[in-house]
C-alpha cells in the first residue's frame, strides 16, 4: 500500500470545486445506499473470517467495476490514525468506521465522488457526493456502481422488504439522502423555525448543528430522509429536492430582503469576517467555521469580490485538523492547530 | 443548563431537530446523548465541516463518538430462547442494541421485523430498486399502474382495451388475496 496521503491534504475535494445546481446556497449533497451480502452475517455479528471475506469479496468486485474507473482501496488496519482521520475530514469514511479494530476497507474514486466503506454497520456503505444540489447526477452515477456490485455480489434482498440491512430504520432502499444548506440570511432574519418547520413529505428531517450556546454553527443545516422503507428512490431523492428547493426560496428571498433595507448589517458581518480572518493569529476550528460562513455569504452576494469561492471551499477541508497536521508535518495540540489555521487561512486568503 | 434526560450532569450537547413538522430541542450530557443515540444522528450531521466539528466538540473535552457498533460477541443468556437459525441472533438481542444478526434474521423473526417496520416506516412494502432488475414488480404496483391506463382507456371509450384492463387488474388482486389469506 503507497497511497500519496501527502498529496492528498494539499489538494481540495474536486468535487466541491465544481459547480452544481443552486450552489450559492445548497453546500453539497449526498446518497447513501446500505447493502449486506447474503448468507454472510452483518458485521455486528460477523466473526473477523467472514468479515475478511467480505473485504475480499468487494475488493475483487471493485477491480471488475469499471464505473469506479482506477479506484483507490485502503484497508482501515494498515491506515495510521492520521491518515484515518484525513479521510474522515475528505468524508470518504465516517467517523465511527475507525472507532473499531476489525477488518475493513475503504475504496474510493480517483475524483472522490464515490466511496464504499466496507463493513461498517452494513457489509457495504456505497456513498455519492456532489456539489450544490446536484442529486439526480450523484444518482445516476451511484446507481451505476450499485448495478455494478449487483452483478457480481449477491445482495441481501427480499421482494417484500428490499434491501435488508443490519438496523431496520434503513431497511427497503437502503438509502438516506442529504443536503446541507448554508442559512445565514434565513438565521438573520430570524425566520428559521419558521423556515424550517414548514410541511415537510415523506419523512424529511431537518437538523442544525450547535455547539455551545444557541446559534448553529456557521448556519448550515442538513436536510435528510428518515423513511426508507414504501417510497420508490427517486421518490425519496424529489420529495427532498422539493423541501430543499423551497428553504433555498426562503433563504434567497431573505438575502434579497436583507441587501435592500439593511445592507449595511450585512456588510459589516462580512467585513468583520474579512478582518478576523486576514489579521488573526490564532483561529480554532469554530472560529474559522463562524467567519467562513460570512465570507462565502459575502462571496455570493458579490459583497466582496478579491475572493474566490473555490479557495473557501479548499480551506473548508484543509484547515481540518488532521489535515493541517499531514500539511505541517507531525501530531500536533490544538493550540499548535490553531497558530497553523490562522497561517493557512492568511496565506490562502492573501488579504 | 442540567441534562434533560437524567437531569443529573451538565447539558454539552445540544440537539434541534424538525421531524414531521416538529421542532424538538434536546439539552443533553454527553452520556445520555451516547445512551439515547443522539451522537450517532450528531456524527452524521458535520459533512461538510466533520473534521473541524469533531474538533470543536474534542475541545470540549466530549468523546462524541462511542464503540456502539460493537457487539459482535453478545452473550448467550438463555438457552431456550428462540434464536435465528442462521446467525444464532435473538430477538432479545435485537431490542437490546437495534441490529439484527444476518438476512435470515428478517424471515426468521418474520412478524416482528414486520411490527417494527410498520412502527418505523409506516410501511411494510418495498416499492424501489431490485438488485435483479431495475424495478421490483409487486403486483400491488402493476394495479395502481393498470388502473391508471384503464381510466385512460375508458377516457378514450377503448372499451375492448379497457376489459382486458380489468381482467389484469382482477387477476393480479386474486393473486395478492391468497397470498394474503
Amino acid at each position: 500500500m503507497n497511497f500519496d496521503f501527502g498529496n492528498l491534504v494539499c489538494k481540495p475535494i474536486p468535487w466541491l470545486q465544481e459547480s452544481g445546481e443552486e450552489d450559492e446556497i445548497v453546500i453539497s449533497c449526498r446518497i447513501r445506499l446500505a447493502r449486506n451480502i447474503s448468507n454472510v452475517p452483518f458485521p455486528n455479528r460477523a466473526s473477523s473470517q467472514n468479515l475478511t471475506e467480505v473485504v475480499e469479496r468487494v475488493q475483487e468486485a471493485t477491480e471488475r467495476l469499471d464505473q469506479l474507473g482506477d479506484a483507490i482501496f485502503l484497508p482501515i488496519e494498515e491506515l495510521s490514525s492520521l491518515e484515518s482521520r484525513i479521510l474522515v475530514e475528505r468524508r470518504l469514511i465516517s467517523p465511527e468506521f475507525v472507532q473499531q479494530k476489525i477488518p475493513r476497507a475503504v475504496a474510493f474514486s480517483s475524483d472522490e465522488k464515490i466511496s464504499i466503506m466496507i463493513n461498517e454497520e452494513d457489509h457495504l456503505r456505497l456513498q455519492g457526493f456532489g456539489v450544490g444540489l446536484s442529486l439526480s447526477t450523484v444518482w445516476d452515477e451511484l446507481r451505476a456502481v450499485d448495478d455494478g456490485f449487483a452483478e457480481c455480489l449477491d445482495y441481501a434482498f427480499s421482494d417484500q422488504f428490499g434491501y435488508l440491512t443490519a438496523c431496520p430504520t434503513n431497511t427497503g432502499t437502503g438509502m438516506r439522502v442529504s443536503a446541507f444548506v448554508h442559512l445565514p440570511a434565513t438565521e438573520m432574519c430570524g425566520e428559521i423555525e419558521k423556515a424550517l418547520t414548514k410541511k415537510t413529505p415523506s419523512g424529511l428531517a431537518v437538523r442544525g448543528f450547535y455547539g455551545e450556546g444557541t446559534d448553529v454553527i456557521g448556519s448550515i443545516y442538513q436536510i435528510s430522509n428518515q423513511l426508507t422503507l414504501g417510497w420508490t428512490e427517486w421518490r425519496i431523492i424529489e420529495d427532498l429536492i422539493k423541501v430543499a428547493k423551497e428553504i433555498v426560496d426562503k433563504e434567497d428571498k431573505s438575502r434579497q430582503k436583507l441587501m435592500n433595507d439593511e445592507r449595511i448589517r450585512v456588510e459589516d458581518r462580512v467585513f468583520r469576517s474579512i478582518g478576523i480572518l486576514s489579521k488573526a493569529r490564532l483561529l480554532t476550528s469554530k472560529e474559522f467555521i463562524e467567519h467562513y460562513s460570512y465570507l462565502l455569504l459575502g462571496v455570493n452576494l458579490g459583497i466582496i469580490s478579491q475572493i474566490q469561492k473555490s479557495t473557501l471551499n479548499e480551506l473548508m477541508i484543509i484547515t481540518q485538523p488532521a489535515h493541517i497536521q499531514r500539511l505541517y508535518g507531525s501530531s500536533m495540540r490544538a493550540l499548535e492547530r490553531d497558530v497553523y489555521r490562522a497561517e493557512l487561512v492568511r496565506d490562502k486568503l492573501k488579504l | 443548563m442540567l441534562c434533560q434526560h437524567c437531569f443529573k450532569k451538565n447539558a454539552t450537547i445540544q440537539l434541534t431537530q424538525v421531524i414531521k413538522n416538529k421542532k424538538e430541542k434536546l439539552h443533553l450530557c454527553q452520556e445520555c446523548a451516547e445512551k439515547l443515540g443522539v451522537n450517532k444522528a450528531l456524527s452524521q450531521l458535520p459533512h461538510v465541516f466533520v473534521g473541524l466539528v469533531l474538533d470543536i466538540l474534542k475541545e470540549k473535552k466530549k468523546q462524541m463518538l462511542p464503540q456502539n457498533i460493537n457487539q459482535a460477541n453478545l452473550p448467550v443468556r438463555h438457552s431456550e430462547e428462540i434464536r435465528c437459525s442462521y446467525c444464532g441472533a435473538a430477538w432479545e438481542d435485537f431490542k437490546r442494541t437495534g441490529f439484527l444478526g444476518c438476512d435470515k434474521c428478517y424471515q426468521y423473526f418474520h412478524s416482528q421485523v414486520e411490527e417494527v417496520l410498520r412502527q418505523i416506516h409506516g410501511n411494510t412494502r418495498h416499492i424501489g430498486n431490485n438488485p435483479r432488475g431495475k424495478h421490483v414488480s409487486l403486483p400491488e404496483v402493476d394495479i395502481v399502474r393498470l388502473r391508471k391506463a384503464l381510466n385512460r382507456a375508458i377516457r378514450r371509450e377503448e372499451y375492448e382495451k379497457a376489459a382486458e384492463l380489468r381482467d389484469k387488474i382482477r387477476e393480479l388482486e386474486s393473486k395478492i388475496h391468497s397470498k394474503n389469506s
